[in-house]
């Protein structure tokens, strides 16, 4: 299906939308839970508010798409999510492995569970972000903001977090074996009960 | 942190807790950045109005060999210069090494400061300080250990704060004491003197040309890079070491910003404050992120821009980059200094613009370009308001401390010149933003990591917006 044009607050759950040309689209609201839309273009589409659980956007571009929306347990894998602004979003449990999150804006986002392992969040704004329990092993998050971010429990390992910003962050009981945690800011964060085998502390004020 | 170092004292003596200490923030800086960033803040000592105090620690005497040469001038321009190293050979038969006011301290093998990298400059109107450590083998993570030289880590900091420079030299002539009692004497002696004279002189040597200078040789060594053959060892990581070269030109504009806050005993926490409220007044309008980040940057940077005389130093034509009554020149508006610095960084070409423009009033009266209306760049209109309620709040906490009504009366000064001076739906928004204040609402204030600032560099901060002064 291309060329589509979708009226706002239709309910189109289960949706057959694979490589749509939905570019710039205002969908507001719209239902489109568990659609398939992979390689749909929804590029600087206007989704706040949309329901998008469980949907298949595999390989969909969402560039500086508004995607405000519940995508809870949503697969996102190879999506490109340059400068989307995912601030809020319900991103539950949802995969975003070999997505491209260049200048993407999570602050807020809740993303416990979610399968952000080997992700480029390098110097992203993640301030308050839920990630319990989430799967960032081997990302880069150089230089990101994690103020404030809850991290219990997530799976960290290998994870690049030099001169991250995790003041006030949770960390209890994350695995962070294997990490680069240098220079990183860690006043009032809480590590109690994770692993930091083999993980570089120097430059911090754990060290 | 090797126990024993410069960097673990200064640390230690910093912990949160300790009075009237600032907790210090580290940083990650490659080889390349250092040789790049100490040579600007050298060469500085060769335009320096008065004779500097020198204190390094260079590693090793091999190091130092290679900078030789060029210490002779440094010298030649210092009232002393000393060269902490672990002996090599050649170290101490240099010319260099023989002057009269270079001393050299042979570091023994397992003194820590022999892993460090110092450049401690202190002169009565010139302080610039590098406080690094290198980091050790086991330290460096999957990556592994680098194989090119100038990919060799550090981590530490660098500061134009005289008073850090000063405290950081007491500690590295308490190191020189057992190896020279005499010298470390008559440092500390020259230290003392050179504390006095700065607290006696106003001259302070221009700041904004010692960071035009450091953005300079940070961009030259950025060129270097960029220019090196595909096939280059390099190659893989230039990437990493042309990232944290920018992240210090950016340090070095918010580390000069820094310091105008800590001159300003009445308004120490003025950027801060200026950039929590500006984003929040964009988060009101709706703004995208994007935008949010770039006008937090601006925010943290505007006092780069000498405000407070621009009612008299903005007299048109006193600085105009054409001459007022040559009828062929493209309109323009005067320079303004502090604007003029980050235009040196074509990353930050938009936030020069936005502060250039913080003095226009929406009546079209202000300078320097008497833009009117929304033709003034929104980001200078809501920071040039919320400046002005900063600096009202201020003023407010210092004469009435227990006053609930703070805010309002802050609200009420800008309330005064709505339409004439400020963009009215933006003093709407701040009107609601001081409602919510007086139900108890509480901003974040966050002093910026400075180490860490790149993350709000990357949000059109390049942009060419409106801008006259083209």
């Amino acid at each position: 299906m291309t060329d589509a044009i979708l009226p706002t607050h239709k309910l189109l759950p289960g949706a057959d939308l694979e490589e749509a040309d939905l570019a710039g689209q205002n969908l507001q609201g719209v239902n489109l839970a568990g659609a398939r839309l992979m390689g749909a273009n929804l590029s600087r589409s206007i989704l706040i508010g949309a329901l998008l659980e469980g949907a298949n956007l595999i390989s969909c571009q969402l560039i500086a798409a508004d995607v405000r929306a519940n995508l809870m347990g949503a697969n996102l894998m190879q999506a490109d999510l340059t400068e989307a602004d995912l601030r809020g979003a319900n991103l539950r449990g949802a995969n975003l492995m070999r997505s491209h999150l260049h200048r993407t804006f999570l602050a807020g986002a809740f993303l416990s569970g979610a399968n952000l392992m080997g992700v480029n969040l390098q110097g992203a704004d993640l301030r308050g972000t839920d990630l319990r329990g989430a799967n960032l092993s081997g990302a880069n998050l150089q230089g990101a903001n994690l103020m404030q971010a809850d991290l219990q429990g997530a799976i960290v390992t290998e994870a690049n977090l030099e001169e991250a910003n995790l003041q006030g962050a949770n960390l209890a009981g994350a695995n962070l074996a294997g990490a680069n945690l240098l220079c990183a800011e860690l006043e009032q964060s809480n590590l109690d009960g994770a692993n930091l085998a083999g993980a570089c502390l120097v430059g911090t004020v754990k060290a | 942190m090797l126990e024993g170092s410069i960097l673990y004292q200064l640390r230690a003596a910093h912990q949160p807790g300790q009075v009237g200490k600032r907790p210090l923030n580290f940083g990650v800086y490659y080889k390349n950045t250092l040789v790049a960033l100490c040579h600007a803040l050298e060469d500085c000592i060769l335009d320096c109005q008065s004779q500097p105090l020198v204190i390094t620690a260079f590693q090793r005497g091999k190091w130092y060999l290679e900078e030789a040469d060029r210490y002779a001038d440094l010298a030649a321009h210092s009232q002393q210069v000393v060269i902490m190293a672990a002996p090599d050979a050649g170290f101490a038969e240099h010319p260099t090494s023989q002057r009269e006011n270079v001393e050299l301290i042979s570091l023994q093998a397992d003194d820590p400061v022999a892993q460090e990298w110092h450049l401690m400059i202190l002169a009565p109107t010139y302080a610039a300080m590098v406080l690094c450590q290198e980091l050790m083998a086991e330290d460096y993570s999957v990556q592994g250990v680098p194989t090119h030289d100038l990919e060799r880590k550090f981590y530490g900091f660098w500061t134009f704060e005289a008073n850090l420079v000063q405290e950081t030299m007491e500690l590295a002539i308490a190191h020189i004491q057992p190896y020279n009692p005499s010298l470390a004497a008559q440092l500390t002696a020259q230290m003392q003197h050179i504390a006095q004279a700065q607290a006696q002189t106003q001259g302070r040597d221009d700041l904004g040309t010692i960071v035009a200078r450091v953005i300079d040789y940070l961009q030259a060594s950025q060129v270097d890079l960029n220019g090196r053959p595909v096939q280059s060892a390099l190659d893989p990581h230039w990437v990493s070491l042309d990232t944290n070269l920018v992240s210090n030109e950016v340090q070095a504009f918010l580390r000069m910003a820094q310091l105008t806050d800590q001159a300003d005993q009445l308004n120490p926490n003025a950027a801060a404050e200026v950039a929590a409220l500006a984003e929040a007044i964009g988060q009101l309008l709706n703004l995208p992120v994007w935008q949010l980040n770039r006008l937090r940057l601006a925010g943290l940077l505007h006092r780069l821009a000498p405000l407070q005389q621009s009612q008299t130093m903005l007299t048109a034509g006193t600085f105009g980059r054409y001459a007022e009554d040559d009828p062929t020149a493209a309109p323009s508006c005067p320079l303004i200094p502090g604007a003029q610095v980050l235009r040196t960084m074509p990353q930050l070409r938009a936030i020069a613009t936005i502060i250039t423009h913080l003095t226009e009033q929406w009546s079209g009266n202000g300078q320097p370009g008497n833009l009117a209306g929304d033709a003034i760049p929104l980001e200078s209109r809501i920071l040039g308001l919320v400046i002005e309620f900063q600096q009202q709040l201020a003023q407010v906490k210092q004469q009435q401390p227990d006053s609930p009504d703070q805010a309002l009366a802050a609200l009420a000064a800008c309330q005064q010149a709505v339409s004439d001076r400020w963009d009215p739906k933006l003093v709407e928004a701040l009107a609601l933003l001081v409602s919510g204040f007086q139900q108890g609402l509480q901003l974040p204030v966050n002093s910026p990591k400075i180490s860490a600032g790149l993350w709000m560099v990357d949000s059109h901060c390049a942009d060419d917006l409106y801008d006259v002064t083209t």
